[in-house]
């Protein structure tokens, strides 16, 4: 009996052995792999720079992260002094210094006293040797609108595309200038007053013609 | 011994011998029977895939991806074995913070194989080809590669590296497109 128990244990072993075998033997296929190794998908970048041409001489180099000031009779600035009637003009630039092509907003953020006596024009695509105004009626004429009295948040939308300096188009630059003009009435009261104005660029992707698709 | 027995032993052996004779005789017969034909070859069907002709299919110098930004790339999945077969595809060693913010898409033709990003596409999900990729086929597959318009700041100079994998396995007896792994 005993070894009779021993006999039916081994032959159910070899049967189970037998069942592994046969499933290895259906499983098996010819079969090959390939890699395709070190795919890389990168996104750009976007930054714009703001430039001015401080010396109306041409050459812009940038004014952000306090480099230097827009309207300024401090040290070093372009010493500018308002009194009434007294219209002033800089020359400033909007770099594409990313690989995306950009579009741009600019926001003025005002605060001060002076800011009543002001007012504004913002001019497009000039430069200190293009530009040529008598006074400011004539520099309010060609802000083609974008003019007003200076006050608190004041926006330009600008749609024109700064490319990616990579693409055929570049340029790279987005050049405008901002004129800003003491009213002739402003009064006793606003001697040794101030305002100060907060540029700022926002600039934004733009999706266009190049999106591979 | 009596003549009768003796004569029952010869006839036995004289039997006997009759037999081994004519057993000799028909081995020998039997081995002149047998013919011949030396040097039979059996030759294995081999199973080779090859992706791309191994040229690498997203090399990251044209991408420039931003929000909302689809690049699209053409490549080639060809039978260069003497089997029939079946391929799957996926990515591995998938890394970068891109990872959840670009779609993929992967088309054979018209067909869509794959709808999802890139994490995704493993090979416990790969993308299967439906029809058998006869051998010295190649078929054009396309990958379209989305970045999601909500993707942020967070994304900017970010990157996305994978392996992107293909197996073959041999169609015949293999109804269920079955892989080894």
């Amino acid at each position: 009996m005993k070894e009779t128990k021993k006999a039916l244990i081994f032959s159910g072993f070899l049967l189970v052995i037998d069942l592994l075998l046969i499933t290895g033997t259906t499983f098996a296929w010819f079969t090959d792999s390939i890699v395709n190794q070190g795919n890389t998908i990168v996104t750009g970048t976007l930054m714009a720079d703001l430039m001015m041409d401080k010396d109306e001489n041409g050459n812009y180099s940038s004014i952000i992260d306090g480099r230097d000031f827009i309207f300024s009779n401090a040290e070093g600035g372009n010493g500018y002094a308002f009194e009434p009637g007294q219209t002033a003009i800089v020359y400033l630039a909007v770099k594409n210094n990313g690989q995306l092509n950009m579009k741009y907003n600019i926001d003025m953020d005002v605060t001060g006293e002076l800011a009543e006596a002001m007012e504004y024009a913002l001019i497009d695509d000039v430069k200190a040797d293009t530009f040529d105004a008598k006074d400011w009626e004539e520099v309010k004429e060609k802000s083609n609108g974008q003019t007003g009295n200076v006050k608190e948040n004041i926006s330009f939308f600008n749609d024109k595309i700064i490319y990616a300096i990579s693409t055929p188009e570049e340029s790279g630059m987005s050049y405008f200038a901002i004129a800003m003009h003491m009213k002739k009435g402003a009064g006793e009261e606003m001697q040794e007053k101030s305002v100060t104005i907060n540029l700022e660029i926002h600039a934004t992707q733009v999706i266009d013609e190049t999106n591979n698709e | 011994m009596s003549s009768s027995t003796k004569k029952k032993v010869i006839k036995n052996a004289l039997g006997i011998t009759a037999l081994i004779i004519m057993l000799a005789i028909t081995t020998f017969a039997l081995l002149l029977s047998f013919v011949g034909v030396d040097n039979n070859v059996f030759e294995m069907g081999t199973v080779k895939i090859e992706l791309n002709n191994g040229e690498l299919i997203f090399d990251g110098s044209d991408c420039n991806l931003e929000p909302n930004k689809t690049i699209v790339k053409d490549f080639t999945v060809s039978n260069t074995g003497t089997a029939n077969v079946y391929y799957r595809l996926y990515l591995e060693n998938v890394e970068g913070k891109l990872q959840n913010s670009l779609n993929f898409q992967i088309y054979e033709g018209e067909e869509l194989l794959f709808d999802g990003i890139a994490s995704e596409l493993n090979q416990k999900n790969p993308c299967i080809s439906h029809e058998i990729l006869s051998c010295g086929e190649t078929r054009r597959l396309k990958a379209v590669v989305c970045m999601d318009k909500l993707s942020d700041n967070r994304y900017q100079k970010g990157s996305l590296t994978f392996d992107m994998t293909v197996d073959a396995v041999q169609a015949k007896n293999n109804p269920d497109k079955a892989f080894e792994n």
